[in-house]
């Protein structure tokens, strides 16, 4: 018996993170990238002429999906059927869905779960019996913990339980939380677990997998992704993961020394991240550049103007294997030492200053800044931390500009 | 630590210059150029090391161009010691220090030692002291005046508030919420505008879900109509059919109606007919020739003599066998004739007998008898013979029992026979008791025994002799009773035939028989006759009317044939044959468009039944077919429209192009954002710090500014100190409070440097460095310029104060302390 595990294919969501605008060959291969991900993933299930596929949610997004992208996932369902290779579909939190009234005009060989759990029975070509467990969101959050409905696993040669959710944590939990001891407690062969956009694995026997997302779309999603390819050896059921993501998201860190100066840093980076691209060859990568600061070490650098400058020189490349996505300072020159005398009053200050509310009061009365993406983004606790950093990098920078003054 | 001697050897514009410095205020005279700066710079170089020669810093590192030696020296007291700190180009760009005591020997201290926390910044900012600090405070907006004065406290805070503008300036450039064209709210609309574009986008999903719709309905209908049409072509062309066989059809109906009618009857119906013509004649002539036997046969019966069969019926049949019987009846009778002449022989002896032994004739001894005659006669012989008593006792018994057999039999002969036998037997009887009566006792035995067997008359001696004879004599009785008896039975016999057959006139008892075997015969024989006459009649009227029966059958159906066939007779019937000849003929031609004529087609054209109506089926179906075509075609057409629409939606990239602008834009927003939201932190993170910096050292600071406020203005205001809302205020003389808004430019500036001094002095308590006032009061009036000189000598009691100035009224100040005039080396 052999299967494909995937899920999160957010097909025809967009790159986040991209201020600038990218050259048109790094733009096309993005607006591919989820597309042919998908279909990779596809071809290899025929290739490795698999009994079923498992997607666990999160096709696309609800809300926001293209024609296209609809077609296209009704175009790749096609492709399997011909081969009958069924699929079991499960919707997510993105692509939530009264099942019922799905208007999506999947072929017949998509099974599509119902937003109640259910088992569903696939009997394999040497009759041996597959059992099915999974429920479709029918709304955007599931707080309550639906494991508990999953039946005990039953008579059947294999017994898979597909849930796309989140482990427990205490809080904001509103994706099916579950915990491992939970889902255990089911004695399924297998759990195909989706949301997670990182595939890993949270248990080793019996697999419960994240499969993760077939391909990255910020440095969040940073490494390799894929799909996972599950084989039966002897009573056990194996996951491999198999990396089939166009686009890669890698982290860059450049350390700056005392003997750069922009130019020099620029040549480093541009080193650095051929050197790792060709490390993955037949991939795009976008490239993060983390370029980390010391007290001594300050060039003055503005990231945005620095990532500019990169995109510049890499946009006419004859062989684009890497783009520079973006650009960031780690670590801070020292305050100034101005503020030696002070610096109890310093630290104290900014720990009063960066912190949730002071952001808060800053943005709270301001409908433009009322944006759900901009919430998330001043909700994120690292975010008030680089904030922190950067304000303590233009401080030392300005005291040292000012000398000059 | 106080700067007491400077000694460089070469700094800028200075080479082997040497100054003795005053521990307490010393003013340092010199216009512009002459290098007043140079040596404050070299006193920040001694203690802090020559400014790195990079960038912006090249020229300021003021290498000497006349002389190679670079550096220099200050002696300085520190804590009551007084070191020299030796600073010259060294490995490193910031040079060489050493230090020693006053004699040259190397002294045991670091520059840390003796500076503690201090650094450039700290000292710029805390110890050194311009115009342009001071002629800030008047250009300021009353606001910041406010913000300068209460955050003294914090180092540097006049810079941190250049600063905190600075940063304040950035954010607002890129963002303000009511502005339009600054980069973040550029930024903000391009999102809103592509969020726009996209909601208007992601109609397309609904539009393709209905397309969608729409495609399967269409092509389902498409499926039907498609189906619709075969049937609908399908049926056009057997109209089509229909239509050109339409003659055909006419023809062939026509012909079928011709020989329709000459068709009644089936080839079977005509042969069936025409036997019916050959069987008709032969069954009359069977009934005919039935008729004449039956007449034959009444005719025969008629000459039976029917009285004889009567009589036969009553006299013989159902009698067993008759003849057999006649014939037993004629033998007996034969026999009996024959056994008559023999018994008349018998009767001849029987007279014989009796004559002998009279009559009736004794009757025979029996062997017992004989035993009992034997032992009497032996008696007898000896006395007397016996013997005649046997035969005394045998006559009467004898008689009685031919008596007895002549009741039984009935027969005359031998009653009487018996009857005589009992009477002789009786006489024997008679004689033998006689005997007895005259012989002796066995001579009577023998009597009586004579007399009781009839033998009274017979000697006894011959008694046992003619034993022979008597027995002869008794069965000759019997043969003759026998045969009497027969006689009589045969007699009888014919008495009770006679009574039955009383035409018969025998002679005799043979010839009676033989009469009545003739008749028998005879009557028999007629009897047969009659009954095989009567047989045949029968057979002959059954056959005859079975022949009729099967005439008049033949005759209804060829009756009911001719009905159908519409003819009375053979004749016509011929006549029918002919024309029915000609219609095979046609019929032929029948079959021959038949076979262009399918049952179905026969079938349909008949329900259509005329030409006219042939051609609108025709028309119609023409009709049907093109209206389905033409519904075909639409639905083709919009399947094909709503696939290219489908096909437009799928290729669309719009909105996938417009997602991804919206993430860059979005990720623009987020850049910009994080950046204004940096320089705002960043703007109050320093605001935070001065405010945390001077509420802390404020009570000091007010502590000591008051003094010095009061001696800078002549002792108007009376105190400085921060209401309960935390708002600095100053108190004249005259009791009456000012918010420090509320305060002239002047007096602002005094409240200021008195601040800022006092901070100063609050500062040393902390960390010893010489006051550097670099022209400081350039523009006081000559009056308040002397109260900041009292100022300064009244700091210089307890730190350093070195005061730079280009004031060519420094005369006024000599009193105030030394003055070091750099014009005059």
């Amino acid at each position: 018996m052999k299967f494909i595990h995937t899920g999160d294919l957010h097909l025809d969501s967009p790159f986040r993170g991209l201020a600038n605008q990218s050259p048109a060959a790094v733009y096309q291969q993005i607006q591919q990238s989820t597309y042919q991900a998908f279909a990779r993933i596809v071809d290899l299930a025929i290739d490795e002429n698999v009994d079923f596929m498992l997607i666990v949610g999160d096709i696309f997004d609800r809300d926001h999906h293209s024609v296209k992208a609809a077609d296209f996932f009704t175009q790749q369902c096609r492709r399997l059927a011909v081969k009958a290779i069924p699929v079991y579909l499960s919707y997510g939190n993105h692509d939530y869905q009264n099942v019922a009234d799905d208007t999506l005009l999947l072929p017949e060989n998509v099974h599509v779960f119902a937003n109640q759990v259910e088992t569903k029975t696939l009997i394999l070509a040497d009759q041996r019996q597959v059992k099915i467990t999974g429920f479709s969101y029918g709304r955007k959050w599931i707080q309550q913990e639906k494991v508990s409905e999953y039946p005990l696993r039953g008579n059947a040669d294999f017994w898979i339980g597909m849930l796309h959710g989140q482990v427990k944590s205490g809080h904001a939990d509103n994706y099916a939380p579950f915990t491992v001891d939970q889902l255990l407690s089911r004695h399924y062969d297998y759990w195909a677990l989706g949301h997670i956009h990182h595939h890993q694995q949270l248990n080793d026997q019996p697999p419960i997998v994240y499969c993760g997302n077939p391909q990255g779309r910020h440095i969040n999603e940073a490494g390799p992704h894929g799909c996972y390819l599950v084989e039966e050896e002897g009573r056990q059921l194996v996951p491999r993961f198999r990396a089939v993501s166009v686009i890669n998201w890698e982290n860059l860190d450049v350390m700056i020394t005392a003997d750069d100066d922009q130019r020099s840093l620029r040549t480093k980076v541009v080193n650095a991240a051929e050197q790792l691209a060709a490390k993955r060859p037949q991939r795009l990568i976008m490239v993060n550049i983390r370029l980390h600061l010391s007290a001594t070490t300050d060039l003055g650098l503005d990231s945005t103007d620095f990532l500019e400058q990169l995109q510049a020189g890499q946009s006419h490349a004859p062989n684009l294997i890497w783009w520079p996505a973006n650009c960031e300072l780690v670590g801070s020159t020292a305050l100034p030492q101005l503020t030696d005398a002070d610096r109890q009053y310093w630290q104290a200050a900014a720990n009063q200053v960066f912190q949730p509310k002071t952001l808060q009061d800053l943005v709270i009365n301001d409908k433009n800044l009322s944006a759900d993406y901009l919430r998330d983004q001043l909700a994120d606790p690292d975010f008030i931390k680089e904030l922190r950093q950067t304000a303590t990098t233009l401080l030392g920078r300005r005291q040292s500009g000012d000398e000059n003054s | 630590m106080k700067i007491l001697k400077i000694k460089i050897d070469g700094f800028g514009k200075w080479v082997n210059a040497n100054w003795q410095i005053n521990p307490g205020l010393q003013t340092i005279y010199g216009p512009n150029e002459a290098g007043k700066s140079t040596l404050v710079e070299f006193i920040l170089s001694v203690f802090f090391g020559f400014a790195n020669g990079r960038g912006k810093n090249k020229f300021r590192r003021y290498v000497p161009r006349d002389t190679e030696a670079y550096g220099g020296a200050l002696l300085v007291e520190h804590h009551g010691q007084r070191y020299w700190i030796n600073r010259k180009k060294g490995s490193r760009g910031a040079g060489k220090v050493t230090i020693t005591d006053e004699k040259g020997k190397h002294a045991k201290v670091s520059l840390t030692d003796l500076l503690g926390p201090l650094n450039i910044d700290l000292v710029k900012n805390v110890f050194c002291f311009d115009q342009s600090e001071l002629s800030r405070v008047g250009d300021l907006t009353d606001e910041r005046v406010k913000q300068s004065l209460q955050q003294v406290g914090a180092v540097g805070s006049r810079q941190w508030q250049d600063q905190k503008a600075a940063f304040d300036d950035q954010a607002q450039s890129l963002y303000g919420p009511r502005a339009r064209t600054r980069p973040l709210n550029r930024a903000l609309n391009e999102v809103d505008q592509l969020t726009a574009k996209l909601n208007a986008a992601q109609e397309n999903n609904s539009r393709y879900a209905q397309l969608q719709r729409e495609l399967r309905a269409n092509q389902e209908q498409l499926a039907k109509v498609e189906q619709e049409l075969q049937r609908a072509q399908e049926e056009q062309q057997q109209a089509v059919k229909l239509q050109r066989l339409w003659p055909v059809y006419e023809q062939w109906q026509s012909a079928r109606a011709k020989a329709h009618q000459q068709w009644a009857a089936t080839d079977e119906q005509i042969v069936q007919l025409q036997k019916l013509r050959v069987r008709e004649p032969e069954l009359q002539k069977t009934v005919t020739t039935k008729q004449e036997q039956c007449g034959r046969l009444q005719g025969q019966l008629q000459t039976i003599d029917e009285k004889q069969v009567q009589d036969y019926a009553k006299k013989w049949r159902g009698s067993n066998d008759p003849r057999n019987l006649l014939h037993k009846f004629q033998a007996a009778t034969l026999a009996h004739q024959q056994q008559g002449r023999q018994i008349q022989s018998q009767r001849d002896q029987l007279d014989q007998l009796q004559q002998r032994y009279g009559k009736p004739l004794p009757q025979p001894l029996s062997s017992k008898e004989v035993q009992e005659l034997q032992s009497l006669q032996q008696q007898r012989r000896s006395g007397h013979q016996g013997g005649a008593a046997s035969t005394t006792a045998i006559v009467p018994s004898v008689g009685f029992l031919t008596l007895l057999a002549g009741f039984v039999f009935s027969n005359v002969v031998l009653t009487l026979l018996g009857f005589v036998l009992v009477l002789a037997g009786g006489y024997l009887l008679y004689r033998s008791s006689e005997q007895k009566k005259d012989n002796t006792l066995q001579r009577n035995a023998i009597t009586r025994f004579g007399r009781v067997h009839g033998y009274a008359n017979i000697p006894v001696e011959q008694w046992l002799a003619i034993q022979g004879e008597l027995r002869h004599g008794k069965d000759v009785v019997e043969s003759i009773a026998k045969f009497e008896e027969e006689e009589r039975r045969l007699a009888s016999r014919q008495r009770d035939w006679a009574v039955r057959f009383a035409d018969v006139n025998a002679a005799s008892a043979s010839d009676f028989w033989q009469q009545l075997l003739d008749q028998l015969d005879r009557l028999e024989q007629q009897y047969q006759k009659w009954r095989q006459l009567q047989t045949q009649l029968v057979t002959a009227e059954g056959e005859l009317a079975h022949s009729q029966e099967q005439l008049s059958a033949t005759k209804n159906t060829k009756v009911k044939a001719f009905r159908q066939l519409h003819v009375a007779n053979w004749a016509e019937f011929d006549n029918y044959l002919k024309t029915r000849a000609a219609a095979i003929k046609t019929g032929a031609q029948v079959a021959v468009t038949e076979q262009q004529l399918s049952a179905q087609d026969r079938t349909a054209l008949q329900k259509l039944g005329s030409v006219e109506r042939v051609d609108q089926y025709v028309a119609d179906r023409q009709e049907e077919v093109s209206q389905l075509m033409a519904k075909q075609n639409r639905l083709t057409t919009d399947s094909e429209a709503i696939k290219v629409q489908l096909d437009n939606l799928v290729k669309d990239g719009t909105m996938t192009e417009l997602e991804q602008q919206l993430a860059n834009a979005q990720a623009k927003v987020q850049q910009l954002l994080k950046q204004y939201l940096t320089f705002r932190l960043t703007e109050k993170w320093i605001n935070q710090a001065l405010e945390c910096a001077s509420a802390d050292r404020y009570p000091l600071i007010l502590k000591r500014a008051i003094n010095y406020f009061r001696l800078l203005t002549a002792d108007r205001y009376s105190s400085i100190e921060f209401n309960s809302s935390g708002n600095l205020m100053v108190t004249s003389v005259a009791r009456q409070q000012f918010d420090v808004n509320e305060l002239s430019t002047g007096t602002a500036e005094q409240l200021y440097i008195a601040l800022r001094l006092a901070f100063v002095s609050v500062m040393s308590d902390v960390v010893e460095f010489p006051l550097i006032i670099d022209d400081g009061f350039v523009n006081f009036d000559q009056l308040r310029k002397q109260r900041m000189v009292t100022l300064l000598q009244e700091i210089a009691k307890d730190e350093q104060v070195l005061y730079l100035t280009a004031d060519d009224r420094r005369e006024e100040l000599h009193n105030a302390g030394s003055v070091l005039d750099l014009t005059v080396s």
